[in-house]
């Protein structure tokens, strides 16, 4: 049937073209163990400078979004530029938030150098323990004391005094001043008894005038001095105030000047240190307080730690970014934040409660990753920011401001009005680097306009390499490296070549290697499992493949279940003999991570009829668009090809038989139009062979994706029934090149008992399946006779003539009646 | 009951609430001391009511306001309101120290009162309030002979409560660092007016001490008297 003279006829591709030709001699080294580790990143180049650019650049909105295929090692690369960067900088400032005096609700943000945050929380922890035990003395110090009672003695003595005058000018007077339950009551006094209204009454009017005179002046002279009291009580408390300001301001300020030679001259520092001299002189009387626990414990008061007392709590410094200790290794810091909720971004506040109620202050602001970040990197996974609520808000808002404002979700959705910390912003200075997918990328760019503009830097990793000059040996540097890092035995040449292979197939493409070093590794420590238990030194190609066929057993229960009903006949599949209308197309199942072939049983139906194609799978809304897009572009090469002077006068059907889950993409389309080819030539179809590939409206045969996986079902179901030796694949000879099949395929090619034949148009698959030429038209237009393509426009014009003759009997019966 | 097997009592007088608050404090430490009952008399003393009595009465309230109608009706109902008052803390303060309690009210004289009904062993408080920072001592007045011991007692204990020093007040003859000559009555109350003492305690024969109202406004601060006994105080 197949002419092998015929140059219409393609010739099968050879087994070397099956797959990449790499051998174990092209290395020479005895195991990568002899190489030099990889130190940079293969076939990355674009990808790493665009970080080193992120890493480096000193403008802020440069930030990076690492885009890549999973496995290709985006964080890892990330993580290794970002600590050789870090390393080169300097230890980035500390940042701490201290009370706020005046206002308590807006603590104040203060940077320090490195390692002063910490030196200054100790130092105020210190100064309040030296004062916790200096005022307490100097308020019961002789000098205080005697100063005290100076004050004491004066105002008593004041009042004293004048109410020892007023006493002695009352009884000069004659005037007695009692004491009774509705105040004092002067009256006059006549013998020394007190004036009886009689007695009053027995006096001469000059003699009660006088009475009168005195006890009028003596009252008032009472009054006088009652009122002075208070005015002489607030020059009383005013003298001790000021008494004890000074013996207070004396001990704070040698205390506070202990403080401030210990640290670096800052004007926010000494600003701050100056608020602390003023409320410790106007709040001293808080040392005064005693704790009874700390006198009664096992350590003296003097040791006790006095900070810790909630009453100077004010005094603390709350160290939010830098509390490591200037002992700390320099460099900046990178971050990565696995977790990242909105607190754990941008920090949050803490409440506690007490007696019902949630307080806070300024000691219960905890920073978030950025703030650890400030200065240097942090490192974000774009699904898990994406995710969280709030969390891709905060972090755009942060970049766009500059600023690190710290708020809970309440107060972002404006359901929480209660007053709580207000907080100093702290300046960002923090390069952002997302790792994400592509998708995750290409949605931000046209769904976020704020994207754009803060992530302008892309880091897109390659998913494979091409096999050009010394990519190989790179390659096989790049897989020892991986063996050494990974702790497994080195590779031999054989099993690089071996390796080699598989990362074309894995890239899907012969002249491809697949940059998925994820992957890699794992094929490459299970290839270890595989050669310890065989007892080798070294990872030979023996190993290789037996992880490879594990690995692929472990995924294709699947598979096997699809192949077993085809073997068991219950899905029917030919593979040898001829049918009209019948051909088998191949389809690609992913399940999971692993993808397998399946060949379909697809027919085609034809009669006359109005120019109607039937897709079926279209019709129950089982097929795609792109399914329905080649069943188009297939009638388009129908409708221009055949019969071009009449109308279409055809009915036909397509379907896949047998399938019920639906199908979509368009590799199938040139099945398609070869059984409807074969059914209206009326020519067999040789179903010793599948095809796959798409058509355009011009006949050529198109690339399609899957082909290895394509080939080998369709051989796997051959061979199942036993090679006949004139089975074979038709593909796309664009295809050619993304050749990677297994070494069961490669060997049946090698022993001329399968056939992979790659064909460029319909018409050289129409003579390798239908036995004819497809023919061509001559200067006449006319197809050759015989040829597969005269028999279809035979067919069609008869339709049309079948339809036209009818149509006139069906004119001619309807003019009658 | 015979005044031998009669618990002793520490009476504690005043004409007004304030003076009695003032020394009621004393008079709860004197009576534990002693081991004697807690007695309080509030006396409507009958020169405050004559005061009251004169149609040009008027009243300097304790923080120097003017009280403009002051009727001896309205003094009466005074001196009910502060008795009442009066009883109220006594009996509170008796309560907290485990001690036995009366009270009464009566008119006289607040210098006799106290002695109406009192016997051998009580102790006489004449209350007033004065405010314990303006005080510098505690006066002891004592005569020719030696004080009683159990006033003697009394008055260091009092000193050491207070923390102020004891200071004594004894006629020519006596020496001693903290003994202050007084040659004379007069002397005598001008050397107290001038100390400023936080309580006075009569340990010299009533005979030689000027009069109880005389030296309530010298010393200003309660004092403190043996109730008088034809015995003497032991």
């Amino acid at each position: 049937m197949n002419d092998p003279t015929d140059p219409v006829h393609p010739a099968p591709l050879p087994a070397a073209a099956l797959c990449m030709p790499v051998s174990a001699a092209e290395f020479d080294f005895a195991t990568t163990a002899d190489l030099p580790a990889e130190t940079g990143w293969l076939g990355q180049d674009r990808a790493v400078d665009a970080i080193r650019m992120a890493a480096s650049i000193r403008h802020g909105d440069f930030n990076a979004f690492v885009l890549g295929m999973p496995g290709t090692g985006r964080h890892r690369i990330v993580d290794a530029i970002l600590k050789e960067a870090a390393a080169t900088r300097a230890r980035p400032n500390d940042w701490v938030y201290v009370n706020n005096f005046e206002t308590p609700h807006k603590p104040t943000a203060i940077e320090l150098p490195p390692g002063i945050g910490t030196r200054l929380r100790k130092a105020m922890e210190a100064l309040v323990d030296d004062l916790a035990n200096a005022i307490p003395a100097l308020f019961e110090s002789e000098d205080y004391q005697s100063r005290r009672n100076t004050i004491e003695q004066g105002f008593a003595e004041a009042h004293e005094e004048a109410m020892s005058a007023l006493f002695e000018r009352a009884r000069a007077r004659n005037v007695a001043i009692l004491r009774t339950p509705m105040g004092f009551t002067v009256t006059g006094l006549h013998d020394g008894e007190v004036l009886t209204p009689d007695k009053y009454e027995a006096l001469s009017e000059a003699e009660q005038e006088k009475v009168d005179t005195a006890v009028d002046e003596i009252q008032d002279a009472l009054g006088e001095i009652l009122k002075a009291a208070p005015a002489r009580e607030k020059d009383h408390r005013r003298q001790v105030e000021e008494l004890n300001y000074e013996m207070a301001r004396a001990g704070v300020e040698d205390a506070i000047a202990d403080v401030t030679a210990t640290l670096p001259e800052i004007d926010a520092l000494r600003a701050y240190l100056e608020t602390v001299r003023a409320d410790l002189i106007e709040n001293a009387q808080i040392f005064l307080i005693r704790d009874d626990q700390m006198q009664g414990g096992p350590f003296p008061g003097a040791t006790s730690k006095h900070y810790t007392r909630p009453q100077f709590q004010r005094y603390a410094v709350n160290v939010i970014v830098g509390d490591g200790g200037a002992d700390e290794g320099g460099g900046a810091p990178v971050i990565r934040e696995s977790l990242p909720t909105l607190g754990n971004l941008i920090g949050r506040i803490e409440y506690a409660s007490e007696m019902g109620a949630l307080v806070t202050n300024f000691t219960m602001i905890r920073p978030g990753a950025l703030h650890r970040a400030n200065g240097g990197f942090i490192v974000l996974d774009a699904l898990h920011v994406l995710s969280e609520p709030f969390a891709w808000d905060a972090l755009k808002r942060c970049l766009r401001t500059g600023e690190i404002s710290i708020y809970s979700p309440g107060e972002r959705l404006s359901l929480v009005s209660t007053v709580s910390l207000d907080p100093d912003p702290i300046p960002l200075r923090t390069r952002v680097i997302l790792v994400g997918e592509r998708m995750h990328y290409y949605l931000l760019s046209a769904l976020d306009p704020d994207f754009a503009h803060l992530f302008k830097l892309e880091a897109d990793l390659d998913d494979h390499l091409p096999d050009d000059a010394g990519a190989r040996q790179g390659f096989a540097r790049m897989i020892g490296t991986i063996a050494r890092r990974a702790g497994i035995r080195p590779l031999d040449p054989g099993a690089v070549a071996a390796i080699l292979r598989e990362a074309t197939r894995l890239a899907g493409d012969a002249e491809r290697l697949t940059l998925n070093t994820d992957t890699l590794s794992d094929i490459l420590r299970e290839a270890d499992h595989w050669a310890d238990g065989n007892g080798h030194d070294a990872i030979t190609p023996c190993d290789i493949e037996t992880a490879l066929l594990e690995r692929e057993r472990r995924a294709s229960r699947i598979r096997e279940l699809s192949h077993e009903s085809i073997t068991r006949e219950t899905v029917l599949i030919d593979t040898d003999g001829a049918a009209i209308g019948q051909i088998n197309a191949l389809s690609v199942l992913q399940v999971g991570g692993y993808a397998f072939g399946r060949p379909s049983r697809l027919t085609a139906r034809t009669r006359m009829g109005g120019g109607k194609l039937v897709d079926i799978e279209r019709e129950t809304e089982l097929g795609g668009a792109i399914h329905s897009k080649g069943v188009l572009i297939l009638q388009g090469y129908l409708a221009a090809t055949y019969a071009t002077d009449m109308p279409m006068s055809l009915w036909a059907s397509l379907v896949f038989e047998q399938s019920y889950g639906g199908v979509d993409g368009d590799s199938a389309s040139a099945a398609e139009l070869l059984a409807l080819v074969s059914s209206l030539a009326e020519a067999p179809i040789d179903q010793s062979f599948a095809i796959t590939g798409s058509i355009n409206q011009f006949g050529a045969i198109q690339a399609i994706g899957g082909v290895n996986e394509k080939i080998e079902c369709f051989f796997d179901i051959c061979a199942a029934r036993g090679l006949t030796g004139r089975q074979g694949v038709l593909i796309p000879a664009a295809n050619t090149k993304h050749l990677a099949l297994r070494r069961r395929v490669i060997e049946a090619v090698e022993s001329d008992r399968f056939r992979i034949i790659p064909v460029a148009h319909v018409d050289e698959a129409i003579a390798l399946l239908m036995g004819s030429r497809a023919g061509a038209r001559d200067a006449d237009g006319a197809y050759p006779d015989g040829s597969i393509n005269a028999r279809v426009e035979a067919r069609l014009r008869g339709f049309a003539d079948a339809r036209r003759a009818f149509g006139r009997t069906m004119n001619e019966q309807g003019g009658k009646s | 009951m015979s005044p031998e097997t009669r618990r002793a009592r520490v009476i504690l007088g005043a004409t007004c609430y304030l003076d009695a608050e003032g020394a009621i404090r004393v008079a709860v430490e004197i009576a534990r001391q002693i081991g004697a009952d807690l007695h309080g008399v509030l006396v409507a003393d009958e020169a405050i009511m004559a005061a009251a009595s004169t149609p040009r009465a008027r009243c300097i309230g304790f923080g120097g306001a003017q009280v403009i109608e002051v009727t001896a009706a309205r003094m009466e109902a005074a001196f009910r309101a502060d008795a009442r008052r009066f009883e109220q803390q006594l009996q509170r303060a008796a309560q907290a120290a485990s001690l036995a309690t009366a009270f009464r009210q009566m008119q006289g004289r607040l210098a006799t009162a106290l002695d109406q009904g009192a016997g051998a062993g009580d102790v006489l408080i004449y209350g007033f309030s004065r405010d314990p920072g303006s005080t510098d001592c505690v006066a002891l007045v004592v005569g020719a002979a030696p004080p009683a011991p159990r006033l003697a007692a009394l008055a260091a204990q009092l000193s050491q409560k207070t923390g102020k020093p004891l200071l004594i007040f004894a006629p020519p003859g006596i020496g001693g660092p903290d003994v202050i000559t007084c040659d004379s009555p007069e002397a005598l109350l001008a050397r107290l007016e001038r100390h400023r003492p936080a309580a006075v305690i009569g340990a010299a024969p009533r005979a030689d001490l000027p009069p109880v109202a005389r030296l309530l406004d010298a010393a200003r601060c309660p004092l403190i008297l043996p109730a008088t006994s034809p015995e003497g105080d032991s």
